[in-house]
């Protein structure tokens, strides 16, 4: 009896053993923490957020675009703005547009082509068409027709593309986005953190960054009459209320980068640049108290780019002006592109004779659209720009245009820097104590993609010219 | 397979149903010695060949009649002798003999062999080791006296992680480690800190939960072949612990052991002294440390001591006048408490005719240099062993551990780690007058600091004392390890056992930060809980024979369930609505909470068998066999298999060489396999999305994660040589060992790092190949030997050379990194190349431009974490009652990329950037002038000069050897003699008074110590900023028995 017991006992621990060998192995692999499946639109705001948070990164379009453009100057840990880049921001850079909102926005299309949803494929391929474009703009030639096909074809070390085929890759998308919006399909309004589900308003987006890419190839393709149906088709930005930015939330960590890493990190060097402080106080722009606040001495006061030895006695956290408060806004939007910007484009394309229509109607219109969002109030724009013209000559009429999109583009970090690079104005000189004798042309690559991608990476070295910040990208030629 | 598993069953229920039972009447008992039963005693009739051995419980049965003398016989004890009485039951206590005490080892599953038929290298530490040089982390006491153990304590901090490697690395990003085990019962040791370059607190890791007290001996099973038996975590080696446990028919034992030991800094890095904060030699002004000089976190600014003043942080207390400006040469040492430990621990142990028992109860209470951290821990533990009758035995075993925390300094680089801002610093801050924070002015309002007390900096940091005392990091852990088991003996030669272990813990931490904290204005607050549970249920059956005279085998065969579940449930409060108030309810107006929980789960089925021929007790040949069904790999490839085979052969035995001279010779060698499912976590198979823990005001975001999942993925192996020579020579005075052994990794399971292009930035695959070869050594020679003195010299030496074979066709892997630099994985290099950025040169002279060093656009390896070789040299003297133990312990090779250095460098505070700053720098290198390199000849001031040289974006100049010999123990003990205490209570009294980590005896890298990282995880390996120095304890133990 005693040894039959023992026997069941042990019959009992070789139960606890055995119990089944891997029947339930699968179900018990089956991630229960993450959706397998999530609508199209859910995938917007993470895009949409990553996108702006990028951009607006104090590392990024403080350091590696508004500091470069002179839109923006440090009084302390100043390298970048001496074009000694932070090599870790342009990884991060790559990875947030490439890894998050490409890769994201690339799926968001592969559920909406299941979902039935033109609207939803419109939005999805408009996002990864802005990201390929911020890309090959700071980089130059990049990874297009082979990038996304790690989980399809398992292509792990894509080739690089040639700027141009890049460009041309984003303007076809963009044509399709354009012939996919406004046809069918929701977009969730709470889920559309742009435009709360409008589609009209996504194809005003498409159409107005497709000016924008068409604008920056000018020099190398011929635009013209792309431009000019563009403009036929009138589904460009009409006024600020349209354009295409994030509005962030008033609290961390939903708020505009400028804000918490300057207000809500407590890291004040980020000041304005006395180039800004020069251009916008000799013409009595009302945008000037809007930009900068005054310094402890009580006036406004910018700090050229460069310098060594910062702070200094000539260069402290008292004595040049920090950015304004309306910048240091944790609501302060995070534009894809802005109206006054596509005003400005749209100027420039008319001198250029690349399209028809009024410069100078244009030209004003961007200064007062890009006004009224800064907030200066009505009469103060009305006296401002009373008797601004654009003048007659060209060269004259594209620098003012170049110029006033340069002030319009403040704190776009990235952006006033690929204008400042396609248009050269507003002239700018070099950093002082810079490692460079000009303004970087281009971010060199991630450094890791010489280990991970390396055929591909030194394949595009030879085709572009030397990794580096001077090399220039095919649009500058 | 179930087909398999049920035939296997059936295997075990047809040899139950084969048991006889003998009719007649038989001798049983159980033999033992000081750690409890010992298996593989021979028991023979005196002056007959009739006799039997041990089981592996210690039992044994031998027919016998009254009057006959029954002899018990192990290598390493005193032969005993009883003779049979009326009694049935005869059990034994072995002792030691004098001689040899280390010949007895425990071996793969716990098993004790005979060391002389070990077939591949054991190393055994005893825990009086553990007791007397005590760490608060056990693994610690390892460093030095195991030939191959590689550990790296990664700070001086309270409740700092360590790592420890055994030959070298074997996996590429995933676990490195060695798999421990407690009696029988594998005991994750994770780390779930979240320390790193970027700040975090690093948490103690697993094994550190163990109370020295109970260990009766730590061994070290270090390659493959020891391994397989333990599966696929045991890829790593294996250590393996065995608590202390009583004995039967003993009486009442009690054991006190007390220690207290007090920590001071080991190191501080060396400071200048003669210039003061600020970006400027000419002036200095504090307004409100936000601006104005105090704003400033670098000491470029006036020199010190030459009776300058100015308005300066403190100058409050003079009504905003100018202070002198003067030198803190010990502003950093000031900043340091000394640490205090106290260790108590009690234990009762005792037995009866069939049961022993041992209950322990230990406290720990810790008390750290830096302030207001501690680490308390108590643990309650308890085993007994009963034996039912002369078939039955059961035995059950338990531990229960809290280890508390108020407060783990933050560490890295973030600026609540205190010691940042003495880097980032000013050198006329006196530190010290900023502890007593309480009863300090607030930082000017407006300023981000504002309502906080007054720091010398509010730009970069809070007052640290302030950040130490508010803004913390409170830990709870509780853990249990336990197991019963049960064993049953059909006959002498066949049993069954059965176990049920488990390792089940659960943490909680919370992190406070108050209002005002540099990097939360609004105060943050968060909540992780975590539970862990692992139950491994077993069976083995074991069969022993002898085939022939000289033949004896053993074989066993059993299976294991392994099932493990782990949960996490965490919630952030990024703003906090009331200050001072942390509860996660306490949500600032417009934030929104961060959370996020996770479950996973995941099993291993194992079916097993191992076995062992002896011939003549000189031949040895052990095999081994495993399969695992891991529940972690795709249905179809879920099985592996994998086996080994070693053999030794004791020389002197086999051809009767034994001398004087060559006391003892023994050869040994073997090949082994082992599987593993490397880095591979639950649920890595099918792609999935995943929901934000940042949402967008509150609703959802969802993203595709970054980790492409292979639903194709294959379990890794690591195969390996093993061969072993142990000579003793002149009496065993010189004991000599050596082991070479070579294994390779394949098929590792990587997350690749893919760019980012791909659409993802990691893909996991079966990619590395990485291989291990070296050698260890061991020397232990009794020097002297005269009278009542004995000098016992004991040295151990490894050299492991690692290579990675292959990334699958990758040139890199990035494991981990800070700034700039990273840690990589790189084909045909070692494991952990340190990347970066280097200086242009030429000739191998560095280029100048403009006077300042020019560092090159591109990256490579200027470095490597994996040591040359380790060793250490144990002296030990003896006089009478007195004992003098020193322990020297070595790493020479590897590098360290120190950004304490660096930093330190850069912003002025280290000694070295007193060189020219009156007379500027001119760089030793070249410069190019008309086409053709000169002498650099410019001279740049030395701010210039430092901020290029060193700064994030150069890494070459902070990478150094990290090379280092420490004196690691100094024990001066001493035993009243049993004359004193003969009439007392005690049956045992001795003291010691312990130094451990003393000194450095040699390093080449500057300001700080070279053992250090983050934390114990590969990728924060090589690294170092703002490190909390090492700590130098000494202490003074007790240890009573009666």
């Amino acid at each position: 009896m005693k040894r039959f017991k023992i026997i069941t006992l042990l019959l009992l621990f070789g139960l606890l053993v055995s119990v089944g060998c891997d029947s339930d192995f699968e179900e018990i692999n089956t991630d229960p923490n993450n959706p397998t499946a999530v609508p199209s639109s859910l995938l917007i705001p993470g895009v949409v957020r990553a996108a702006q948070n990028e951009s607006y990164s104090t590392f990024t379009g403080g350091d590696m675009g508004a500091t470069w453009s002179q839109q923006f100057a440090k009084v302390q840990y100043n390298d970048e703005e001496r074009y000694i880049p932070r090599q870790s921001v342009i990884t991060r850079v790559w990875n947030t547009f490439y890894a998050v909102v490409i890769s994201d926005a690339n799926a968001m299309q592969t559920i909406a082509i299941a979902e039935d949803n033109n609207n939803m494929q419109g939005v999805a391929l408009t996002l990864q068409a802005y990201g390929y474009a911020f890309l090959t703009d700071v980089y130059g030639d990049i990874p297009f027709t082979d990038a996304m096909k790690a989980a399809t074809e398992g292509l792990i070390a894509p080739t690089y593309d040639s700027q141009e085929v890049v460009y041309t890759g984003i303007l076809a998308m963009l044509d399709e986005a354009i012939s996919l919006l406004g046809t069918s399909g929701d977009i969730d309004a709470t889920n559309d953190i742009l435009y709360g589900g409008n589609p009209n308003l996504w194809k005003k987006f498409a159409s107005s960054l497709k000016f924008r890419m068409l604008m920056r190839a000018s020099g190398k393709m011929n635009v013209a009459s792309d431009l000019q149906a563009l403009v036929n088709a009138g589904n460009l930005f009409s006024s600020n209320a349209e354009d295409a930015k994030l509005t962030y939330l008033s609290a961390d960590p939903s708020s505009n980068p400028l804000y918490e890493t300057i207000i809500f990190g407590g890291r004040a060097e980020w000041k304005i640049n006395s180039r800004m402080v020069e251009i916008l106080s000799g013409s009595n722009d009302p945008r000037l108290p809007v930009y900068a606040q005054v310094n402890d001495a009580g006036i406004i006061r910018g700090k050229p780019a460069g310098f060594n030895d910062v702070p200094s006695d000539d260069w402290n956290y008292q004595n040049v002006s920090p950015l304004g408060e309306f910048y240091l806004r944790p609501e302060l939007p995070g534009f894809f592109m802005s109206y006054p910007e596509l005003k400005f484009l749209m100027a420039e394309a008319i001198m250029k004779g690349y399209i028809s229509g009024d410069a100078n109607a244009q030209y004003l219109e961007g200064m007062t659209a890009s006004l009224e969002f800064n907030e200066v109030a009505g009469p103060d724009i009305s006296e401002f720009m009373a008797n601004k013209v654009l003048a007659t000559t060209p060269a004259l009429a594209l620098e003012q245009i170049a110029t006033q999109n340069w002030i319009a583009l403040f704190a776009q970090g990235v952006e006033s820097w690929n204008e400042y690079r396609r248009t050269g104005f507003p002239v700018l000189s070099p950093a002082v104590d810079g490692a460079l004798n000009e303004i970087p042309s281009r971010y060199n690559y991630p450094t890791i993609e010489g280990s991970v991608n390396k055929t591909n990476y030194e394949a595009a070295v030879a085709a572009q010219g030397a990794d580096l910040l001077t090399t220039p990208i095919w649009w500058m030629n | 397979m179930k087909t398999k598993f049920n035939g296997f069953l059936t295997l075990i229920l047809a040899f139950m149903v084969q048991l006889t039972f003998a009719q007649e009447k038989t001798v049983t008992g159980n033999v033992s010695d000081a750690s409890g039963p010992l298996p593989g005693v021979t028991v023979i009739i005196k002056g007959t060949k009739t006799g039997t051995q041990t089981d592996f419980d210690g039992n044994y049965s031998i027919k016998a009649a009254t009057g006959a003398v029954l002899q018990y016989s192990f290598i390493g004890l005193q032969t005993a002798e009883r003779t049979v009485g009326t009694s049935n039951v005869i059990n034994v206590s072995m002792k030691e003999s004098a001689e040899a005490l280390d010949e007895v080892v425990i071996t793969g599953f716990g098993r004790k062999v005979e060391r002389r038929s070990a077939t591949y290298a054991v190393q055994q530490v005893g825990g009086e080791e553990m007791t007397q040089a005590r760490e608060s982390n056990i693994v610690n006491s390892l460093s030095g006296k195991v030939a191959g153990v590689q550990i790296t304590n990664s700070s001086g901090a309270v409740g700092s992680s360590s790592r420890v490697v055994l030959r070298g690395a074997s996996s590429i990003t995933g676990n490195n480690q060695p798999l421990y085990v407690v009696n029988g019962v594998p005991l994750e040791s994770g780390n779930f800190g979240n320390a790193g370059s970027g700040g975090g607190a690093d948490l103690p890791n697993g094994v550190s939960d163990i109370n020295a007290d109970d260990i009766e001996s730590i061994s070290v099973l270090k390659g493959p072949a020891a391994a397989a038996l333990y599966g696929v975590r045991a890829a790593n080696g294996v250590i393996q612990i065995k608590t202390k446990s009583g004995r039967k028919a003993q009486g009442l034992g009690i054991s006190f052991n007390s220690t207290m030991s007090v920590e001071t800094p080991l190191i501080l890095p060396n400071y200048q002294n003669s210039y003061g904060g600020g970006g400027n030699q000419d002036f200095y002004q504090w307004v409100d440390g936000t601006n104005g000089s105090g704003g400033v976190d670098e000491s470029w600014g006036p020199p010190l001591d030459v009776g300058l003043e100015f308005v300066q942080w403190d100058s409050y207390k003079v009504g905003g006048a100018p202070l002198p400006w003067v030198s803190q040469p010990d502003n950093i040492k000031d900043f340091y408490d000394t640490g205090l430990t106290l260790n108590n621990n009690i234990s009762f142990s005792g037995g009866a005719e069939n049961i022993g028992y041992r209950l322990s109860v230990g406290s720990m209470d810790q008390t750290g240099m830096v302030p207001n951290t501690d680490l308390r821990r108590f643990s309650v533990g308890g085993s007994s062993t009963y034996t039912m009758s002369e078939k039955l035995t059961t035995s059950v075993d338990f531990n229960y551990t809290r280890s508390k925390s108020d407060n783990f300094v933050t560490q890295g680089y973030n600026n609540e780690n205190p010691v940042q801002q003495m880097i980032w610093s000013q050198r006329q801050v006196n530190f010290n007058d900023l502890r007593d924070w309480k009863n300090l002015p607030l930082a000017a309002p407006g300023t981000v600091a504002g309502g906080t007390p007054i720091n010398w900096n509010t730009n970069f940091q809070n007052n640290p004392f302030w950040v130490l005392d508010t803004n913390t990091r409170a830990y709870n852990r509780e853990r249990i390890v336990g197991n019963i088991a049960l064993n049953y003996a059909f006959s002498d030669s066949f049993s069954i056992s059965g176990k049920v272990g488990t390792n089940f813990w659960n943490t909680r931490q919370n992190y406070r930060q108050a209002f005002g904290s540099n990097s939360a204005p609004n105060g943050y607050y968060n909540e992780t809980a975590r539970s862990y549970a692992e139950t491994n249920s077993e069976v083995i059956a074991s069969y022993t024979t002898k085939i022939t005279e000289d033949l004896a085998f053993e074989l066993s065969a059993g299976g294991n369930s392994m099932y493990r579940k782990s949960e996490l449930a965490f919630t952030a409060v990024p703003q906090l609505q009331l200050p001072g108030f942390y509860n996660v309810a306490n949500l600032k107006a417009g934030s929104n909470w961060e959370v996020n929980n996770s479950f996973s789960e995941q099993k291993i089925n194992s079916l097993f068998g191992f076995g062992k021929f002896s011939y003549k007790n000189y031949l040895f040949l052990e095999f081994s066999g495993r399969n695992d069904w891991s529940s972690l790999l795709p249905i179809s490839e879920n099985s592996f298999f994998y086996p080994s085979v070693t053999a030794s052969a004791v020389i002197t035995d086999m051809i009767d060489t034994k001398s004087d001279v060559l006391s003892f010779l023994k050869v040994r060698g073997g090949w082994s396999e082992v599987g593993g499912i490397g880095a591979l976590s639950p649920y890595s198979l099918q792609p999935t999305f995943a929901l934000s823990t940042e949402t967008w005001g509150g609703n959802s975001v969802a993203f595709l994660p970054g980790q492409l999942n292979n639903p194709n993925i294959k379990s890794e192996s690591t195969t390996g040589t093993e061969f072993g020579i142990d000579v003793r020579l002149l009496n065993s005075k010189i004991r000599f060992n050596a082991t070479y052994y070579d294994q390779t990794s394949t098929d590792l399971i990587v997350p690749v790092q893919v760019t980012a292009a791909s659409g993802y930035t990691s893909s996991v695959q079966n990619v590395g190949e990485m291989n291990n070869k070296g050698i260890e050594l061991q020397l232990g020679t009794t020097v002297v030997e005269s009278g009542d003195f004995k000098f016992d010299l004991d040295l151990n030496f490894a050299k492991n050379t690692n290579e990675v074979i292959s990334l699958g066709g990758l040139d890199a892997l990035v494991l981990g990194g800070q700034w700039n630099m990273t840690l990589e994985a790189r084909e045909g290099e070692s494991y952990g190349s340190i990347v970066g950025t280097f200086f242009e040169r030429n000739e191998g002279k560095v280029i100048y431009e403009n006077g300042l060093p020019k560092i090159a656009a591109s990256t490579k390896v200027l470095g490597n974490i994996t040591p040359d070789w380790t060793g250490g040299a144990n002296f030990t003297f003896s006089y009478k009652n007195f004992s003098l133990n020193t322990l020297i312990d070595a790493k020479i090779g590897g590098d360290i990329y120190t950004m304490t250095n660096t930093w330190g460098r850069y912003a002025g505070v280290l000694f070295e950037t007193i060189a020219g700053r009156e007379t500027g720098i001119i760089g030793d290198g070249v410069m190019l002038v008309n086409g053709s390199y000169v002498p650099n000849n410019v001279v740049v001031t030395a701010e210039d000069y430092n901020k290029r040289a060193y700064s994030n974006g150069i890494v070459e100049s902070s990478v150094f050897d990290a090379s280092y010999v420490k004196l690691r123990q100094v024990q001066i003990s001493y035993k009243l003699p049993k004359s004193l205490i003969g009439k007392t209570l005690f049956t045992d009294v001795s003291f010691s008074v312990v130094g451990r980590n003393l000194a450095i005896l040699h390093k080449n890298v500057p300001h700080i110590d070279p053992e250090s990282s983050f934390s114990d995880i590969n990728g924060n390996q090589g690294q170092e900023f703002g490190q909390l120095p090492s700590a130098r304890s000494i202490g003074f133990n007790i240890q009573l028995k009666l």
